[in-house]
């Protein structure tokens, strides 16, 4: 019962942060309206515009949003955005914490390694910090596979697979 | 009849082609396994290669890289929960699962026999109604393709969703949101860019579908304290009383499957797709569709080989392909001097046989070189998760990156994973958002062309196919509204 109320507390915080993107994207489908001459019609139609699709879609969002938000409100009991103490808790738990990590790591590996070193270096890079992190062996095992894989894996692509490496 | 036989016993009885067949079906099994590797890619490469090649050969090799690649997707779709292509994505659903449950021999096995199946039904109705058939599809416009589109994307977030029917449906529309970024088909209008370089070429499938079923993946695995990896049991041969059980749904999943590829631009990825959710819409079983379900790898493996014969049956009648691969192996038609179309029967006769034949063997040489590929790949899961996961996400990295040759479509890769990692959290569905982005250029393109051609929305409800798929929309929209459920219920069902 408390999972539920949970999902449905973070639904609510979700589909409040889906309503603002909606009505952005609708702000800028209304700007990519514009009336087009159809052969055959009198009038102008809008229907054929680029912004029509997405007007569309962020209108179904807008909808679609403030349903969960009134199922989200009913479910939860009450509005409950996470304070401080519940942050604080949540980074605790060492679980979040590699989590977190894993998530930084993987950002540092595709926007800085990844396109600026060699990717067989890149990858090596990562693999190494990726297993080190969770302890996945002891750190020559991890040494030996991340230099094996990275190696195996840019070989095996790059020379045998001739597909372009990052 | 009897040209198909010729040319089948041509064929077997050449130790070159055969060889020549193996080995394209074991490659194409390779590269349909290896993520960002899709079978379209593959045989545009092998039109170039293959040129010299006598008429024959040449192919044997195409149709074998073809088959072999639409199957090979599945196997990482089963071991690791990254589709190699974009028609295992369903296959994932419910391969991942049972893999994790140690069933995934059984789940290789199953949906190899399933491909084997698919690809022989299609070939047969390539063989037998192919011009009836290429008619029927003659009647999907610009305006049925955008509704059939609709339709399935809403269907998947109707049928898809854990928790509620309308995170499905937000999932769907958030994925073809997704898709309209980027520069407008019609007009040449920039959509969503804000002037960044690298969002006027839009967003691709493949890194969005690579992120969102890969990285969740890898960031669930990679804990401290992990539950104990099952072991791998059973067989990667199914058992035949095994297989028997589901003919009835391989049967209907050949014939969507095979439908589907004979709509122009559909494909197999959509054939799996529709295959899968027609399966879990009328299974007895709906509560393990999404936990390894059987009868789901089964439907979405059937959908997506049958799609092969179904997209060759526009191509080869009316020369309008039915896929991509199927445009790509128009290109491979014409190169060798042979015209797709109502001509081709008198132009080559016996080609139609040929090719047949060919799919043939090449459906029977799948159970063999499926069953190598498979036991070297299972390997995998013998690793452990916090050793494979880091390596999923490199090979995710390679993946995203060999489509386009884009570090942008690295970095969508990432950033869509991690949103959907945080999304999953919530129980927001996964299919519908990735059958969104691929079909949201099709519904949009299509849709405002439609009201183009017909000056608006009226007009264009007056084709019959379009009317009938305009109301089932409608009524399923109408059936998730609660006051519109109950008053049909108080109103209709009580009088």
């Amino acid at each position: 019962m408390d999972e539920k109320k949970d999902l449905r507390r973070n639904d609510l915080i979700a589909c409040l942060i889906l309503l603002v993107t909606s009505i952005f994207v609708l702000g800028d489908s209304i700007r990519m309206i514009f009336f087009v001459k159809i052969p055959g019609v009198e009038k102008e139609g809008w229907f054929v515009a680029p912004g029509f699709f997405p007007l569309i879609l962020a209108l179904g969002l807008i909808v679609m949003s403030l349903i969960m938000l009134s199922i989200a409100l009913r479910g939860s009991g009450k509005i409950v955005f996470p304070g401080w103490e519940r942050i604080r808790s949540y980074f605790k738990s060492r679980d979040e914490l590699i989590m977190v990590a894993e998530i930084g790591l993987l950002f540092f590996y595709t926007f800085v390694l990844v396109g600026n070193i060699h990717f067989a270096l890149a990858s090596f890079i990562y693999l190494f910090l990726a297993m080190s992190i969770v302890r996945a062996a002891s750190w020559y095992k991890i040494l030996i596979i991340s230099g094996v894989v990275s190696i195996a894996v840019a070989y095996l692509f790059g020379n045998l697979f001739k597909i372009p490496l990052p | 009849m009897e040209a198909f036989w010729s040319s089948f016993v041509g064929l077997i009885t050449s130790p070159t082609i055969m060889l020549v067949m193996l080995s394209s079906v074991t490659v194409g099994i390779i590269i349909g396994a290896l993520p960002g590797l899709t079978a379209t890619m593959s045989i545009a490469i092998l039109v170039g290669l293959t040129y010299s090649l006598p008429r024959e050969l040449c192919f044997t090799v195409i149709m074998g890289v073809y088959v072999g690649a639409i199957y090979g997707g599945s196997i990482t779709a089963i071991l690791l929960n990254i589709p190699g292509t974009g028609s295992a994505a369903a296959t994932a659903l419910d391969g991942y699962p049972l893999g994790v449950q140690g069933r995934a021999s059984f789940a290789i096995g199953m949906t190899r026999t399933a491909s084997i199946v698919g690809t022989l039904f299609g070939l047969i109705m390539l063989l037998t109604i192919a011009p009836l058939l290429a008619k029927i599809a003659l009647l999907f416009t610009s305006v049925e393709l955008a509704l059939l589109a609709l339709f399935g994307v809403l269907v998947s977030g109707f049928v898809a969703a854990e928790d509620l029917k309308i995170k499905g449906w937000i999932a769907a529309f958030l994925g073809m949101l997704v898709s309209c970024i980027g520069i407008d088909q019609l007009h040449g209008y920039f959509r969503f860019t804000y002037d960044v370089q690298m969002l006027m070429a839009g967003i691709s499938f493949v890194p969005v579908m690579i992120g969102v079923f890969g990285i969740p993946q890898v960031l669930d695995n990679m804990k401290l304290v992990l539950p104990p990896r099952i072991k791998q049991t059973g067989s990667l041969l199914p058992k035949w009383r095994d297989f028997s059980r589901y003919i009835p749904l391989t049967l209907r999943s050949g014939l969507i499957g095979t439908g589907i590829g004979i709509i122009p631009g559909a494909g197999e990825d959509i054939g799996a797709w529709m295959a899968y959710f027609a399966a879990k819409a009328t299974s007895k079983d709906k509560e393990k569709f999404g936990k390894g379900s059987t009868e789901g790898i089964i439907a979405a493996e059937t959908g997506n080989n049958s799609a092969i014969g179904g997209a060759l049956i526009p191509l080869l009648t009316l020369s309008i392909p039915g896929s991509p691969p199927a445009a790509v192996l128009l290109g491979a038609l014409l190169l060798h001097g042979i015209r797709p179309g109502p001509m081709l029967m008198f132009e080559f006769p016996g080609f139609l046989q040929e090719m047949g034949a060919i799919m043939f063997l090449v459906a029977i040489l799948l159970f063999v070189c499926g069953l190598i590929v498979a036991k070297f790949f299972i390997k995998v899961l013998d690793i452990p998760p916090k050793i494979l996961m880091p390596v999923v996400a490199v090979l995710s990295v390679i993946g995203s990156y060999a489509i386009h040759i884009r570090i942008f479509d690295v970095r969508v890769m990432i950033i869509f994973g991690i949103i959907y990692f945080f999304l999953f959290k919530l129980k927001y569905p996964v299919a519908p958002f990735v059958l969104g982005v691929i079909l949201g250029p099709m519904i949009d393109e299509n849709l405002r062309r439609a009201f183009w051609v017909h000056g608006g929305l009226m007009p264009v409800l007056t084709r019959p196919v379009a009317l009938v798929l305009f109301i089932g929309l409608l009524i399923m929209v109408a059936s998730q509204i609660g006051w519109v459920r109950n008053f049909i219920r108080k109103k209709v069902f009580r009088r």
